[in-house]
């Protein structure tokens, strides 16, 4: 089997499905009528197709590459330390990244980042912990 | 001065350049831009805000972001200016760009503002790997 940055491309494959499905049941099921009240989504215009599966499956898949690629550089292996280095990842990059609108959009309701935030630490934790078996 | 292996001045230089950079992009460079596509006026802006408490966070923020990419080159093993630019653009790429992204892809945000943010944060990033290469 394949290997991406010395991950078996199979592990690879499962933790990039299961970060985008994360998403999906976050967001479209268990946080749905929270999240669209306080982030003001228009749902009356669909997103468009290219939109949904073309570059919104390529963000997790971009995440995971480069969870594989940290933990290669890293030497990471086991369950504990993958998962570790994912949540640091998570905070130290996807968390920051988000908390900048929280510290300079003023219409950015607090209330979100919970939401927005537990997403991103629920999908890189997870994805740390498959790929750690791919090792 | 190192704390887990990342020198705190190279540290705080970087917090400062993550704000400078910020300051610089949504400031002369691309602020009216960025203001029109938010749908924010000077007026709206300044709204009830207490000033302090918003830098608070930004620096904050700006802390916890480079405390990361300094331990992500240290960790690395990154040496050289254009090694440790390279490791901070990709740390960028791969985390940074595809959190940005989810709110053009999912809350449809104009892709010209997601552009515009695409741009501070690479920016920092890439001077944020740049000062930290001084100091290995």
């Amino acid at each position: 089997m394949p290997r991406i940055f010395g991950h078996n491309l199979l592990f690879v494959l499962a933790a990039f499905i299961v970060m985008y499905l994360i998403g999906f049941a976050w967001y479209g099921m268990i946080f749905q009528e929270p999240y669209q009240a306080m982030s003001g989504m228009d749902m009356e215009t669909p997103t468009a197709p290219w939109r949904m599966y073309g570059v919104g499956l390529g963000i997790p898949l971009l995440a995971v590459l480069g969870l594989a690629w940290v933990f290669d550089k890293f030497g990471h292996v086991g369950l504990m330390a993958c998962v570790k280095t994912a949540l640091g990842v998570a905070v130290f990059f996807a968390l920051t990244t988000n908390l900048y609108a929280l510290a300079y959009d003023v219409r950015y309701p607090p209330g979100l980042l919970w939401i927005d935030g537990g997403h991103l630490l629920v999908g890189y934790g997870v994805a740390g912990a498959i790929l750690s078996f791919g090792k | 001065m190192e704390f887990f292996g990342i020198n705190i001045v190279a540290v705080l230089l970087a917090t400062a350049g993550f704000m400078a950079v910020g300051m610089l992009w949504y400031g002369p460079l691309f602020g009216n831009r960025w203001m029109t596509l938010n749908g924010f006026t000077r007026e709206s802006l300044g709204e009830g805000v207490n000033m302090g408490l918003v830098m608070a966070k930004g620096v904050t923020n700006s802390l916890v972001a480079a405390v990361g990419i300094g331990v992500a080159l240290a960790w690395n093993g990154q040496d050289g200016l254009v090694d440790c630019m390279i490791a901070a653009a990709l740390v960028w790429l791969f985390f940074s760009a595809t959190t940005q992204m989810l709110a053009h892809v999912w809350e449809k945000q104009p892709l010209e503002l997601t552009l515009i943010n695409f741009g501070n944060q690479l920016a920092a990033y890439l001077l944020a790997g740049l000062i930290f290469s001084f100091f290995r």
